[in-house]
């Protein structure tokens, strides 16, 4: 009850708070696209579609094309607040279904400002599902499909040559391995997902999620590969870090300097450069296999 | 005749105690060297016991070639990560006892005076704005984060210690209610640092509030296990001036004590060996508040007891919940802090209720 009249209260307060926003941004132009856009991945389907310039704010994940980073950023994708969001005026807000806290967004709903929230997941196939929300929402539909098509064509060409490997190669991907013991992804991540498509195995099955991974089991376990976001290398101190770490050191990824490193959105993010993402990972793993769509 | 009764009887007195001061210290001892070679053979990965023994070997230099597999993994991960456990527990646990007899207060633990979440913090800062700073050279940035953490550690200390003393007079109130401060402000620090921090840096900054003993490879740790060493053998030193300052500091300072050198020691030892302890293996909750309390219960409040104890005590406990930390959920680790407190924790209220009448 408390907490019903509470939230009754937060939405009251917003909308009160927004409807001169509403009331101006009518008045302006009717027509007008004013997209908040809150999920890196997300707006990396915007642009695909050829909308990037009816955005008009972000989030702090959303950072290709590099030219939205001159927008205005509202915040961490899971941290919102309902304020700086609506004093965007949006017309639309497409929103990951990770934004949060789920209050704001119930408060941003209750604004009347439309909201979409595509389904989120890591597989070509809920990419699919995004870009046709998203396409639907922005009145794009046949930009949409071509786009979904181009998507198929190129994932089934890489999932072609990669099942024709003999080589399943031993991947682990480390979030960060700086103090303690580093940070792996097991089940239920883009980067094992990403691992998957690519056609290499995770040695770190047994546990869902990002949890801390055993150095002794990383050294016995003899990982081919490391894969990571360039950031967290660089936060490491580099390939040759890696290779001097007293446990990772010990592995024949990092002896051989097989470290996959790349732009964490590009890597982790399944937006529209998904088969790009795939193919270099591949063909990192496998060597060349002369794909020919990488583009780090 | 009276008198000469009355000698031989605490002559006798002195010797019992004597024995049982051995015979505590000499159980504490067998556990920990049980611990510690516990440690070296049970881990996730099939480490045998002629790999551990190459290993310390090795370790000492007393062998030398090509190292591979099993015994690679003894040397640069097993055999390091037990020494820095149980110079870490060593630390913790002479800390706790130390501070608890400086402020005569049993709740007392390293924790409270703000010296660990200052660490905390200090790592938290550095995880989320260091990693923008490009002119950090490569080399250094592995080790940025243990500095921040033991910058922090101290500055929360200096500021205590100023706080709470008066021309080098220690207030021990006011320094517990600086403390407590300085607790509260770290905390608003590490919630802002999560608050700015994206996911990965989150997670990096969990390692630092709920401990780890991973920290793996000696480059990371010699000087955190030299600062350990040192600062808990010189506060081993002042056990019997501890017993003087139990009895009341007026009555320790008429008996030669110079008890405000011991108290600012008694401060600055055990702040400085945790800051070393935090800036390797994040914060580790209740050794230091359990390990002392333990031995008291064992063998009374004699300090010369008390600090070898509460040292070979702690050393004993972290090592074995890391062993635990690190096998129960194989491959992946439990953050060491939630084991500590997991098992601390309720054993410690078992204890309180089963000696409620003892006074500590």
């Amino acid at each position: 009850m408390t907490r019903l009249s509470r939230r009754g209260f937060a939405s009251l307060a917003v909308s009160l708070m927004a409807a001169p926003l509403l009331i101006s941004c009518a008045s302006e132009t009717v027509e007008e696209t004013r997209i908040v856009s809150l999920g890196g991945d997300l707006t990396e389907i915007v642009y695909a579609l050829g909308h990037i310039d009816d955005v008009v704010a972000r989030d702090s994940t959303s950072l290709y094309p590099a030219s939205v980073q001159d927008l205005p950023d509202v915040g961490y994708v899971r941290s919102l607040g309902a304020e700086p969001v609506l004093s965007m005026a949006p017309s639309l807000i497409i929103a990951s279904s990770e934004a949060g806290p789920p209050e704001v967004i119930d408060q941003v709903q209750s604004s009347g400002v439309p909201i979409v929230q595509p389904p989120e997941g890591y597989s070509q196939e809920i990419l699919e599902q995004r870009i046709q929300v998203i396409g639907d929402a922005l009145g794009e539909a046949e930009q949409a499909q071509a786009l979904i098509e181009d998507i198929r064509s190129k994932m089934a060409r890489v999932a072609t040559v990669v099942s024709e490997q003999p080589e399943k190669p031993k991947v682990l991907f480390l979030l960060q391995a700086r103090d303690g013991s580093p940070m792996a992804a097991g089940t239920d991540t883009a980067a094992n997902a990403m691992i998957e498509l690519a056609g290499g195995e995770n040695i770190f099955s047994t546990h869902s999620g990002y949890k801390p991974f055993s150095l002794e089991v990383l050294a016995e376990a003899k990982p081919d590969a490391l894969m990571l976001m360039d950031h967290s290398l660089t936060a490491m101190g580099g390939k040759e870090a890696l290779k001097n770490h007293p446990a990772i050191g010990l592995t024949p990824a990092a002896q051989n300097g097989k470290v996959i490193a790349a732009d964490g959105l590009f890597l982790l993010g399944f937006g529209p450069r998904l088969p790009e993402a795939v193919a270099y990972v591949a063909e990192e793993l496998h060597g060349d296999l002369g794909l020919d769509l990488a583009s780090g | 005749m009276v008198d000469l009764a009355r000698s031989i009887s605490v002559a006798d007195l002195a010797s019992q105690a004597d024995q049982s001061r051995r015979l505590t210290l000499g159980l504490l001892s067998i556990f920990a060297g049980l611990a510690v070679i516990g440690s070296l053979i049970i881990g996730p990965a099939n480490v045998g016991l002629i790999d551990v023994w190459n290993g310390i070997l090795r370790t000492f230099g007393l062998r030398s070639g090509p190292v591979s597999g099993a015994e690679a993994i003894a040397t640069s991960i097993r055999i390091p990560r037990t020494f820095l456990g149980l110079f870490c527990g060593m630390a913790l646990g002479i800390s706790g006892a130390a501070l608890q007899g400086l402020f005569r207060n049993p709740l007392v633990d390293p924790q409270l005076i703000g010296v660990s979440s200052g660490g905390a913090f200090g790592a938290a800062f550095w995880i989320v704005f260091g990693s923008s700073l490009t002119f950090i050279p490569l080399a250094l940035s592995g080790f940025m984060t243990a500095l921040f953490a033991f910058a922090g550690a101290l500055t929360a200390m200096t500021l205590v210690y100023q706080l709470g003393s008066r021309r080098g007079h220690v207030s021990v109130a006011t320094m517990l209610l600086a403390g407590i401060a300085m607790n509260a402000l770290a905390a608003a620090g590490l919630g802002l640092m999560l608050f700015l921090g994206d996911d990965a840096q989150m997670r990096a900054i969990n390692f630092w509030t709920l401990g780890s003993l991973g920290t793996a490879g000696w480059a990371k740790i010699w000087s955190a296990l030299l600062i350990m060493g040192a600062g808990s053998a010189w506060l081993l030193r002042d056990m019997r001036a501890l017993n003087l300052l139990a009895v009341g500091e007026a009555e320790a300072k008429h008996l030669g004590c110079d008890t405000r050198a011991l108290k600012r020691r008694l401060v600055v030892l055990p702040a400085l060996v945790t800051a070393a302890a935090v800036s390797v293996t994040g914060i580790i909750g209740f050794i230091g508040l359990v390990a002392p309390h333990l031995v008291r219960l064992m063998a009374g409040s004699d300090h010369r007891i008390v600090m070898p104890g509460a040292a070979l005590l702690g050393a004993g406990l972290l090592l074995v919940s890391d062993i635990v930390a690190r096998t129960i959920t194989a491959p992946a680790e439990l953050p060491i802090g939630i084991v500590t407190s997991l098992i601390g924790a309720p054993f410690f209220i078992w204890l309180l209720s089963r000696y409620r009448g003892i006074s500590l």
